[in-house]
C-alpha cells in the first residue's frame, strides 16, 4: 500500500452533503460513496454494491438506508449491512452482506476518512473558537506530490481590506506536514489552511479553510483574492507537468474487488449497556441498549435479539427501531404475571448503566415490501416488532395500516413513535374479545390481492386472526404471524451424520445448524461467502448418501448427479452423508 | 487507436456480430472494432460484403502507418453480419422462430455501451432489476419477487425456464400489465434471448435477443433483434420501445465497477436469483475466457489494462 495511507484525509466537505445527496469522491483511486442519514451520521463507504458491483453513488439516500440502483438492494446507515434484498422478500440477507464501511469522522466542516484505521491525530487542529470558514475546494490534475513541490514553495497573499491597504506577507508551509499546509499573516489575524486530499494517482483535491471567518463586509472581496490566487497556482501547476494521456483510458479495476465483509459478519454475542430505561406504558418497560464496544450489528424490521440475563435466563425481545437506528436498540419488556424470571427480573433487576449479553438480532418475522398494502394487527406488547415493520414501510411509498389493540390509552406503548404515521396507525382501545374479532373482520373484508397481513399479540388473538382471515378467503401466505409466547424457532431439517471419508471423522449435523457450521466447530476450515447457496465457495465432493440439496449454484443435471453439495445449505435426505474431504 | 489483442482461442473462434446489414448497405463501409482489433465492414446495395481487418504492428505504444490488411470470414445471419478472428466453426446457432413468415423479424438497433461483453450479457439476463430499472415498462415495484426457475446446461446453449415476472407494459403492444413468462437462452456466449408470451397470441412467443459484440474488454456494441407477433406497431414505434428500454440499461450497466466481468466466486454475492448468471460465469470460467473478464480475485489485478476506446 502506498505512503500516507493510514492518514486521515478530508474528503468531502459538510455543504457537498446536502439533504439525501448521495456523494461520489476518490481515496488514493478507491471509489467512496459519502451520503448523510436523517439522523446527521455521515457514512463513508465503498462506492460499490456488494451484488453486482453497481455504484451506489447512483442509488438514492432515502435518510435512513442507501439504495441501490439496479436492484433495489437497502444497506443501513452506520453499518453498511444488507436490509433488504427485493428478488426475495422473504428472506433476510445474510448477515455477511455488509459493504465496506471506511473510518471517517466530521470535523471543521470536514468529512474525515482514510482507508486503514488511524490514531485520532488530524493533521489540522482547531477549536470551536476560531470560527473556520471553509472554503470551495479546488481539483486538480496534478499527482499528490507535485502538489506538495508546488505548495512548497508558494506564497499567498492573505492580505485584509481595500486594494490600496492590501499587506502583502509570504509564508512558508509548517514543517513536517505533508498533507497540510497553514498560512498565517504576520499580525496573526488570519490562518488559512490548505489540505491535500489524494484522489488518485493523477489528481488531487486542495481543500481549504480560513479561521476565523473573514468580517462579512470584506469577505466577498477576500474571498476573490484567495480564489484568483489558488486558481492561478492550479494553472501553474496543472501546466508544469506534461499532460499524461493516462487518465483518458480506459482504466479499470485497478484495485482487487472482493467482497469485504464488514463489522457485520459473524457476530455471536456481545456486550450492550442500558442507556435508557422508562414505563412506556402500564408494565411495559422500555430500555435502550448501546454497545460497549464498537456498533451494533444490522437489524431488519422484525427481527428480535436474544438478551442473556446474568440470572441465566435467555428472553427474546423484538426491536422497535426504525431503519437505519443503528446507534441503539430499543425493546419493550412487558412484565408477565406468571413470570419465570425474565421480564421479572427485567423490571426490577435491570437498571441503566447495568450490562448485559445480548445476541442476535435474528429474523424470523420477515416484512415483505412487495404488495402495495399491508395490514399490521398488534395486540398489547405485540405491538414492538409490527412497530418497526410501520416505520419502513412509512419510509416507502407503500401504504400500511397499523392496528393496535389495548385495553386502555394508559396500555398505550412508544407513544413517541406515533406522530410519523398520522391515520397510519388507528388504535382501539378496551375492546372485549367479540368486538375485536367484530373489528378484525371489519378491517380485513375479503382478500384483494393487494395486501398481507402481519399479526402479533396474545397467541388467542393471533389464531383468531389467522382464522378470520382464512374464512374471508385470505391465502396463507398472505397472513404472516409471530407468537409472543413460546416462541418456537421452526426448524424443517432433521439431523443427519456426516462422515468425513479423507479423516475419517464422523459428525452429527443437528437441526438448526449447517454442516458448514458442523464442520467449522471442528476445525475443518471451509471458505464460504454467500451462505444461501448461490456462489459455490463451500461446495464439497459428496461420495455416498442421498443430499437434499436445497442450493441454486449447482444445475439439475448436476443435483441429479449427486456428486458435490453446497455445505452451507445441503442436508440429507438419508441418515449419513460420506464427504469427499 | 489499438487495445489489448485478445488471446482467447475460445473467442477468436467465435461467430461475432459486426454491423447490421442494413447500416453497411446503406451507410457503409462501417468501421468497428472486435475484441480489440480495428475492422472496416463494406458492401453497398448490390455488392459482396467483405471485412477488413487492420493489423497495425506497434512497437513501444506507437502505431505504424503501414498497417496489413486481412479479409476476414463473413457470414449473414439474423440480419446482421458476423466475422471470426480465428476458425470459426461450420454451424452458427438457429432461431426457428426467425424463419417464420407472419412475423415482425428484425434489427432494432445497434446501441453501444462502455462496458464488458459480460456484463451486457448478465444484463439481458436478468430478472430482478425490472422494477427498479425498467419502472412502467418492464416492472413495477412493489411486484420485486423473482420466483424460482430452472437452469440447465448442456455444454453448449444455458437455458433458464419457467421464469415468471409481473409486468406493466411488457411490449408496445400490451394494453395492459400481465404476469409474463420468459424463457432464456444462451445460445452462444455473448447471445443471450429471450421468449416471452406474446401479448398478442398467448399460446406463441415474442423472441427478442442481443448479439453482443466485444469491441474491447470494455466496451460492446449490443445488436438488438427482434422478432414479433406485432400486427399494429410499425417499425418505428417498435424501435422506439426497444431505445427507451436499453437507454435505461445504459447508465446502470456504465456505472458496474469493475467492467470486466468477476468470475471469481466471491467477488460478488450472487443470489437465488441470479441462477442463469452464475451458470454464466461457470460456462466463461469453463470456456477458459480471460478477455472482458476477471478469472479469479487474484489473477491480473496488478496489470494495467490500458485501452483506448
Amino acid at each position: 500500500m502506498a505512503k500516507g495511507i493510514a492518514e486521515w484525509y478530508p474528503v468531502a466537505s459538510i455543504k457537498d452533503l446536502r439533504e439525501r445527496h448521495v456523494f461520489q469522491t476518490e481515496l488514493f483511486g478507491h471509489e467512496l460513496v459519502v451520503w448523510q442519514a436523517d439522523d446527521g451520521y455521515v457514512n463513508v463507504w465503498e462506492n460499490r454494491c456488494l451484488h453486482r458491483g453497481s455504484r451506489l453513488s447512483v442509488g438514492i439516500n432515502d435518510g435512513a438506508e442507501l439504495v441501490c440502483a439496479y436492484h433495489g438492494w437497502r444497506y443501513a446507515n452506520q453499518t453498511a449491512g444488507c436490509t433488504y434484498i427485493p428478488a426475495h422478500p422473504s428472506n433476510s440477507p445474510a448477515r455477511t452482506i455488509c459493504n465496506r464501511v471506511y473510518p471517517s469522522f466530521v470535523r471543521h466542516g470536514f468529512v474525515w476518512s482514510a482507508l486503514e484505521q488511524c490514531s485520532d491525530q488530524l493533521v489540522v487542529e482547531l477549536t470551536n473558537d476560531d470560527e473556520p470558514l471553509v472554503l470551495r475546494s479546488l481539483p486538480l490534475d496534478v499527482p499528490l506530490e507535485e502538489v506538495q513541490k508546488h505548495l512548497q514553495n508558494c506564497e499567498f497573499n492573505l492580505g485584509e481590506g481595500t486594494d490600496d491597504q492590501v499587506q502583502k506577507h509570504k509564508y512558508a508551509p509548517a514543517v513536517g506536514e505533508p498533507y497540510s499546509y497553514k498560512y498565517r499573516t504576520s499580525n496573526s489575524s488570519f490562518s488559512v489552511h490548505l489540505m491535500l486530499q489524494p484522489f488518485d494517482d493523477k489528481k488531487t483535491v486542495i481543500h481549504g479553510l480560513v479561521t476565523p471567518a473573514p468580517k462579512k463586509e470584506s469577505r466577498l472581496d477576500w474571498l476573490l483574492s484567495l480564489n484568483t490566487q489558488l486558481a492561478k497556482f492550479r494553472e501553474e501547476v496543472e501546466s508544469s507537468i506534461s499532460v499524461d494521456m493516462g487518465r483518458w483510458l480506459d482504466t479499470d479495476d485497478t484495485h482487487a474487488h472482493q467482497v469485504s465483509q464488514g463489522a457485520g459478519s459473524r457476530v455471536s454475542e456481545m456486550e450492550v449497556v442500558v442507556s435508557k430505561r422508562w414505563l412506556t406504558a402500564i408494565d411495559i418497560v422500555g430500555f435502550e441498549l448501546r454497545p460497549v464496544e464498537g456498533g451494533l450489528p444490522t437489524f431488519q424490521p422484525g427481527a428480535h435479539v436474544d438478551l442473556h440475563l446474568p440470572n441465566g435466563l435467555s428472553r427474546q425481545y423484538s426491536l422497535i427501531n426504525g431503519p437505519g437506528e443503528q446507534d441503539r436498540y430499543q425493546i419493550g419488556v412487558k412484565l408477565e404475571q406468571n413470570s419465570r424470571g425474565g421480564s421479572k427480573f427485567l423490571h426490577e433487576e435491570l437498571h441503566e448503566g447495568d450490562q448485559l449479553l445480548l445476541s442476535g438480532p435474528h429474523n424470523n418475522f420477515r416484512l415483505r415490501r412487495d404488495t402495495p398494502q399491508t395490514l399490521l394487527f398488534a395486540g398489547g406488547i405485540g405491538l414492538t416488532p409490527l412497530l418497526a415493520m410501520a416505520q419502513a414501510l412509512e419510509r416507502t411509498d407503500l401504504s400500511f395500516i397499523l392496528h393496535y389493540f389495548v385495553q386502555s390509552s394508559e396500555h398505550l406503548a412508544f407513544q413517541e413513535r406515533f406522530a410519523q404515521f398520522g391515520d397510519q396507525l388507528k388504535t382501539h382501545l378496551g375492546l372485549s374479545p367479540a368486538e375485536t374479532e367484530q373489528r378484525v373482520v371489519e378491517t380485513l373484508g375479503s382478500y384483494d390481492h393487494l395486501s398481507q397481513v402481519y399479526a402479533c399479540g396474545p397467541p388467542a388473538m393471533i389464531s383468531m386472526i389467522r382464522e378470520t382471515a382464512m374464512s374471508l378467503g385470505w391465502p396463507p401466505e398472505a397472513v404472516h404471524f409471530e407468537y409472543f409466547k413460546n416462541e418456537i424457532i421452526l426448524d424443517e431439517f432433521s439431523a443427519f451424520e456426516i462422515h468425513l471419508a479423507r479423516s475419517g471423522m464422523t459428525l452429527s449435523v443437528d437441526s438448526g445448524s449447517t454442516i458448514l457450521d458442523v464442520l467449522r466447530e471442528n476445525g475443518v476450515a471451509l471458505a464460504s461467502s454467500c451462505e444461501q447457496g448461490a456462489c459455490g465457495t463451500c461446495e464439497v465432493g459428496l461420495l455416498e448418501g442421498e443430499p437434499n440439496h436445497q442450493d441454486v449454484y449447482l444445475n439439475e443435471t448436476e443435483h441429479e448427479a449427486g456428486t458435490r453439495i453446497m455445505t452451507c445449505v445441503s442436508r440429507s435426505h438419508s441418515d449419513r452423508l460420506v464427504l469427499d474431504i | 487507436m489499438f487495445a489489448a489483442r485478445c488471446e482467447d482461442a475460445a473467442l477468436l473462434d467465435l461467430w461475432h456480430p459486426v454491423a447490421a446489414i442494413p447500416d453497411v448497405r446503406e451507410r457503409g463501409p462501417v468501421s468497428t472494432q472486435l475484441l480489440g482489433q480495428m475492422l472496416v465492414v463494406s458492401g453497398q446495395e448490390g455488392e459482396e460484403i467483405s471485412i477488413k481487418e487492420f493489423m497495425a504492428p506497434m512497437v513501444h505504444g506507437q502505431v505504424f502507418n503501414q498497417g496489413r490488411e486481412v479479409s476476414l470470414p463473413v457470414r449473414e445471419a439474423f440480419g446482421f453480419v458476423w466475422t471470426s478472428l480465428g476458425a470459426p466453426p461450420e454451424r452458427l446457432f438457429d432461431i426457428p422462430e426467425f424463419h417464420e413468415t407472419d412475423r415482425w423479424s428484425e434489427n432494432s438497433g445497434s446501441f453501444r455501451v462502455h462496458t464488458s461483453a459480460g456484463r451486457t450479457v448478465e444484463n439481458f439476463l436478468d430478472l430482478a432489476h425490472f422494477p427498479f430499472v425498467h419502472e412502467g415498462y418492464l416492472g413495477e415495484q412493489p411486484y420485486t419477487e423473482v420466483k424460482d426457475y430452472s437452469v440447465t446446461f448442456d455444454d453448449r446453449e444455458i437455458w433458464a425456464t419457467g421464469c415468471e415476472f409481473y409486468q406493466p407494459i411488457a411490449a408496445v403492444s400490451a394494453t395492459d400489465g400481465q404476469v409474463t413468462k420468459y424463457t432464456y437462452r444462451l445460445a452462444h456466449p455473448f447471445c443471450p434471448l429471450l421468449y416471452k408470451t406474446s401479448p398478442v397470441d398467448p399460446k406463441r412467443f415474442d423472441v427478442i435477443g442481443i448479439f453482443v459484440q466485444p469491441m474491447t474488454e470494455v466496451r460492446a456494441c449490443a445488436h438488438q433483434f427482434l422478432s414479433l407477433l406485432d400486427e399494429t406497431n410499425d417499425d418505428a414505434t417498435i424501435k422506439r420501445f426497444q431505445a427507451i428500454i436499453f437507454g435505461q440499461d445504459k447508465p446502470i450497466l456504465e456505472n458496474q465497477v469493475p467492467k470486466r466481468l468477476p468470475l471469481g466466486s466471491r467477488a460478488e454475492t450472487p443470489i437465488t436469483a441470479d441462477k442463469t448468471s452464475i451458470q454464466y460465469r461457470r460456462w466463461l470460467t469453463e470456456l477458459g475466457i480471460s478477455y472482458g473478464v476477471i478469472r479469479d480475485n487474484t489473477q491480473r489485478d496488478s496489470e494495467p489494462c490500458s485501452e483506448i476506446f
